[in-house]
């Protein structure tokens, strides 16, 4: 063990619930792991030996798990000391499920892509957090993703509007509406732009799930019933409008 | 002496894996220090690994000829395969002498959480050589965290349509540790990979 001299100012303690992201591999056995803290936000960690069998990290770096996390160093550091992670939930039903987890990894991407290093976000950690819990319930898979895509672009205020005519306000009638990525917003007929060949077609109850995600929880949305065509819809909207502003 | 020809030296140690500039640097001051011929010797062996060393054309261990030591040797079962991610993983098995079957080394490990990229490894290359017939059994003996477990899914997939046994080594407690200190992944691993005794 190192001597940590505790008068030292410089040398801190930091203490957040934090899921792990990514780790890589460094040196013989050490990890660099990306986690995302909830009172500290993004944050790279050094695990020192952490690749080692006797290691006291065990299997609390792999992806998803959620620990209690303790950093240690300056402060500022780009790579504190990750002095302990204890496992509150190891998310091992996800991670032992490849289907599953690849489902799950680019949620987190697209979570991480959006994020800043050193930026708390509480509220969104909760998200991705009660996500995982029902992924690992095994609530239906593309429903799941979808929602937390939506509340999560909702949280940071770049949500696709797609209750009405962005323009406008028309409230959507008809068998379907048209969303245009360009504008991140649903136009009516009146509103569009003349000739935008790029427009997303979006039926009826597809509209309608982009409203309900928003606010229902996942463990409400787990028992509904969604088509498999307003999931897809529903979904490539978000695509477009995530790949146009994301 | 020209500072040159060390930081050269520093910076070409710097390349290898696990490697900083630091240590780049102690490396580089300590075979200054050497013996001529020690240090020519670390040179000569480098050199001679990428003029004559090569990988296995069937299992992708390192070897000096076309074909390995393990893979031509007749006394092995050549009904087992054993696949591994690194060629030092075969080592070590090796070195349990409880395995006499063949090996597949794959060079590398799926990673999940930045997409799969199996066309990185020698995937395509192992499912060749179970469906050429003769394999009754394929051990995987990916390291035991997630992308060795995602790689061992994908692999028991793949061999799916094939008329052979795969299994995985199985997870326990590190020999001489206290169960106490066990987190609770590797215990919950250690239960369901239980057998019975006597
Ligand atoms: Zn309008
Ligand atoms: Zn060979």
């Amino acid at each position: 063990m190192r001597q940590v001299r505790l008068d030292d100012a410089a040398f801190m303690n930091q203490r957040s619930d934090a899921l792990v992201l990514k780790t890589r591999e460094y040196g013989d056995a050490d990890l660099i792991v990306t986690f995302f803290a909830r009172e500290l936000g993004i944050v790279n960690g050094f695990a020192k030996s952490a690749r080692k069998f006797r290691s006291r990290f065990g299997a609390s770096l792999e992806p998803l798990s959620h620990v209690r996390l303790t950093l240690m160093g300056k402060e500022g550091a780009a790579l504190p000391r990750i002095t302990q992670a204890d496992i509150i939930d190891s998310f091992r039903a996800i991670r032992e499920d490849l289907q599953l987890l690849l489902h799950v990894a680019p949620l987190a991407d697209f979570m991480a892509g959006m994020l800043h290093e050193h930026e708390p976000h509480p509220r969104r950690f909760d998200l991705f957090l009660a996500a995982l819990r029902s992924f690992e319930k095994g609530a239906p898979r593309e429903l799941v993703a979808l929602a937390f895509r939506v509340k999560f672009l909702w949280m940071t205020g770049y949500a696709p509007r797609t209750g009405g005519c962005g323009r406008c306000g028309a409230t959507f009638q008809g068998s379907f509406a048209l969303f245009y990525p360009t504008q991140g917003t649903v136009l009516c007929r009146n509103c569009a732009p003349e000739g935008e060949a790029e427009a997303v077609k979006l039926g009826a109850e597809a509209v309608k799930l982009l409203e309900t995600v928003k606010t229902r929880r996942f463990d409400e949305l787990a028992v509904m019933p969604v088509s498999g065509e307003a999931l897809a819809g529903a979904g490539r909207v978000i695509d477009a409008h995530v790949k146009r502003h994301g | 002496m020209s500072i040159g020809i060390v930081e050269n030296l520093i910076e070409q140690l710097s390349k290898l894996p696990g490697i900083g500039r630091k240590s780049a640097q102690r490396l580089a001051f300590f075979i200054m220090a050497m013996p001529d011929a020690e240090a020519r010797g670390i040179a000569d062996a480098i050199l001679a690994l990428k003029d004559k060393a090569r990988f296995c054309g069937q299992c992708f261990n390192i070897c000096e000829t076309g074909i390995c030591d393990i893979c031509s040797d007749a006394r092995r079962d050549a009904s087992k395969i054993c696949v591994v991610e690194e060629p030092s993983n075969l080592i070590v098995i090796e070195r349990t002498r409880s395995y006499r079957g063949l090996y597949h080394v794959l060079l590398g490990s799926l990673s999940p959480m930045d997409g799969l990229t199996p066309e990185r490894l020698k995937i395509r290359e192992l499912v060749t050589r179970v469906a050429h017939g003769g394999t009754e059994e394929v051990i995987i003996a990916t390291n035991p965290n997630t992308k060795g477990e995602a790689t061992a899914q994908y692999i028991a997939e793949l061999l799916k349509p094939f008329n052979v046994a795969v299994s995985r080594i199985a997870y326990g407690l590190p020999i001489g540790g206290d169960i106490e200190f066990a987190d609770e992944v590797t215990l919950a691993k250690s239960l369901e990979g239980r057998r019975t005794m006597g």
